[in-house]
């Protein structure tokens, strides 16, 4: 397994956005969510690195928060009009796969999809799922996207819950995994130059928390994005080109691994 | 170490030893085996303070008291997900390795609701770190004592086939000897006044596969199955109930709440359901349709259904459970089970006052028959079709 195409969005970040590519319609654009719209930026830029995708390719979306604009904008049209009040098209796009549904529709992708809600550890749950789906031939290429899009009111509850020192900002991280030789970074789940098991739960050695601090806290410092969500620890590999790194997300006393080997470049 | 996705076995037949299910017909086999053969209509008007809509339609809730969990929805899960283990007879000692994956809609939106309709949105409350869906799968694991790999998924309502599948793959990738693989979901305000929004509730009580329906009735519940590899239930000695033989799933790519009409897609999902199980069409016997009661999914399933299979025996059980959306595929996995465990087709709830639809036979009366395999399908908002299917034990010996 590889992963063959990489790309990132992040809004307000000076370099990246999310504004809407121009295949996806007026229409469209007026119905989707924030959510959407993000993961249609970063699968433009995916498009851009080698073309469209084959036409049953698996789309699998990791998001906890999902389309939560949407999923507010509901629930204050029944808290204000009450609960035979309340609006279909808010309705329609929170649902919590109307992103990856979204993208299937707009691009005709028809191989499995799904959409993880794994908390910090879904981005791995989702490469895990969609590597298996290629290598057993359900799919011929399988699309991962991974990220919250928040608003107000989730970004507050956020920072208010996790106590987090660093402020929680918005992105999305878009993979293409496909099987075969090439180019990308090959991906293993199998074994991992860390110890311990990789589906096993259990305390972080010190080379783990090590691991973490030098692949997020960088991250962050560095690039001043002021993120974390879902997928930002994956979003790093914009800044490793050349070396195999091990990929590492923690949920609650949860720890999840996946190798991510050499870079070939295209 | 273990291994991920090194012993690839496509197509391996595997044991299903425990099940486990609760829903509006009440909790465990028994009463889910007694509301399938007699073909009940579990939908009732209750005045319920949590859902003002169900003083006024029919729903399927569940009204029993459940273990006391942060969410109603982990609740719902961890009744059927002990109900489970215990007929599989997993002693908590061997449950080391077994994967938890769930599918869920609405996590613990229940709760949060109440706090957001109650206090408005600049109340920050603790009760948002349990209405997350992975928090459902969290519980279970510490609960059960399984601490193989984790899934949850919140596909609509496909939500339990998409964890039924990724539970099936990790099993058969050698990822874990065993998975628990759930559907939950508990009724929630947005969730029935969202369906209302898009007129899809039939404010009679749904009437699934009939030429009279109406639209759906929503419900509640959780099941659950536990999935072994065979030589690990051959090794343990235990009981295989039923076989889970394999799976097909791809979305319309059509429209978010509209199937494609043709139904194109989802007799792909079954084509690959039948050749991930290695049989031709004609052996199978029945088939459990997702047969929700709105006019476009019984019109393409039937429609679809006909032109693979003819006159099959179908049914729906939403009328016994309402739509359970993020479990309703689970739920109706033990259902398919028990129909091969018992060699019976169910009836089709509803379906004998109605006029059925053309060219599937919907079941009007619970009977006889010699079953090998059955299908279950789902489909689900975004498009997604899903089809697994079932066959007897001796499938996966």
């Amino acid at each position: 397994m590889r992963l063959s195409r990489y790309a990132r969005a992040i809004p307000g970040h000076a370099t990246e956005g999310d504004a809407w590519p121009s295949w996806v319609s007026a229409g469209a654009r007026r119905r989707f969510d924030p959510l959407t719209r993000l993961a249609c930026a970063t699968v433009d830029r995916l498009l851009q690195q080698g073309g469209d995708l084959p036409p049953d390719t698996a789309v699998l979306v990791a998001t906890s928060y999902g389309a939560v604009e949407s999923t507010f904008k509901f629930a204050q049209s029944i808290a204000q009009f009450g609960d035979a009040g309340g609006s279909p098209t808010p309705f329609t796009t929170s649902v919590h796969n109307s992103c990856a549904a979204a993208i299937g529709e707009l691009l005709r992708l028809r191989g499995p999809t799904t959409t993880i809600s794994q908390g910090a550890t879904g981005p791995i749950a989702a490469l895990r799922f969609a590597s298996r789906l290629v290598e057993t031939g359900r799919a011929p290429a399988a699309l991962v996207l991974t990220g919250e899009r928040h608003n107000d009111w989730s970004r507050r509850v956020v920072t208010t819950l996790s106590g987090a020192p660093w402020p929680i900002g918005d992105g999305m991280v878009g993979c293409l995994i496909e099987a075969g030789d090439g180019a990308g970074r090959s991906l293993s789940l199998q074994a991992t130059p860390t110890a311990g098991n990789c589906l096993t739960g259990g305390p972080l050695t010190a080379q783990e928390s090590l691991l973490i601090e030098s692949c997020i806290v960088p991250l962050i410092a560095s690039e001043r994005l002021g993120v974390w969500w879902p997928g930002c620890g994956i979003a790093g590999l914009g800044w490793t080109t050349d070396e195999a790194v091990v990929l590492t997300e923690v949920e609650g006393d949860r720890r999840e691994q996946i190798w991510l080997g050499i870079f070939q470049p295209h | 170490m273990s291994v991920i996705s090194s012993i690839r076995e496509p197509g391996l037949a595997l044991a299903i030893t425990g099940i486990g299910c609760i829903g509006a017909p009440g909790r465990g086999v028994d009463a889910q085996r007694a509301a399938l053969s007699a073909g009940t209509c579990g939908l009732r008007v209750v005045a319920d303070a949590r859902l003002p809509l169900t003083q006024r339609v029919p729903t399927g809730v569940v009204d029993l008291r459940l273990p006391p969990l942060p969410s109603r929805t982990t609740a719902l899960a961890f009744a059927a997900a002990q109900d489970a283990m215990r007929s599989a007879n997993l002693a908590p000692a061997d449950r080391g390795e077994v994967a938890v994956v769930v599918g869920t809609c609405t996590g613990g939106m229940p709760e949060s609701e109440a706090v957001f309709l109650r206090d408005g949105d600049q109340v920050v409350s603790d009760v948002y770190r349990r209405q997350h869906p992975h928090r459902t799968t969290q519980a279970l694991a510490r609960l059960l004592g399984c601490h193989g790999p984790q899934g949850t998924h919140a596909l609509a309502c496909a939500s339990a086939a998409a964890a039924i599948i990724e539970a099936m793959e990790l099993v058969r990738s050698g990822a874990c000897p065993a998975a628990l693989a759930v559907g939950t979901d508990a009724l929630t305000r947005v969730t029935m006044a969202g369906f209302t929004s898009l007129m899809l509730v039939d404010p009679h009580g749904c009437r699934p596969l009939t030429a009279e329906r109406g639209g759906m009735s929503l419900g509640e519940g959780a099941g659950a199955l536990l999935i072994e590899h065979p030589d690990h239930a051959r090794r343990r000695g235990a009981r295989v109930l039923t076989s889970l033989l394999g799976w097909g799933e791809h979305p319309d790519a059509h429209h978010l709440t509209a199937p494609e009409p043709g139904g194109v897609q989802l007799e792909r999902a079954i084509n690959d359901a039948l050749a991930d199980a290695g049989v031709a069409r004609n052996a199978i016997g029945y088939v459990n349709a997702h047969g929700t009661g709105t006019r476009d999914n019984d019109q393409v399933e039937t429609s679809t259904l006909a032109r693979l299979f003819g006159a099959i025996p179908t049914a729906s059980s939403k009328r016994t459970y309402g739509h359970t959306m993020g479990a309703a595929a689970a739920i109706e996995a033990v259902a398919c089970c028990l129909a091969i465990h018992e060699q019976q087709v169910w009836a089709s709830a509803g379906a004998a006052e109605g006029t059925p639809l053309p060219g599937i036979e919907v079941v009007r009366q619970t009977r006889a028959s010699v079953l090998d395999v059955v299908l279950s399908t789902t489909l689900a908002f975004g498009g997604v079709n899903a089809c697994l299917a079932f066959g007897k034990a001796e499938r996966c010996a």
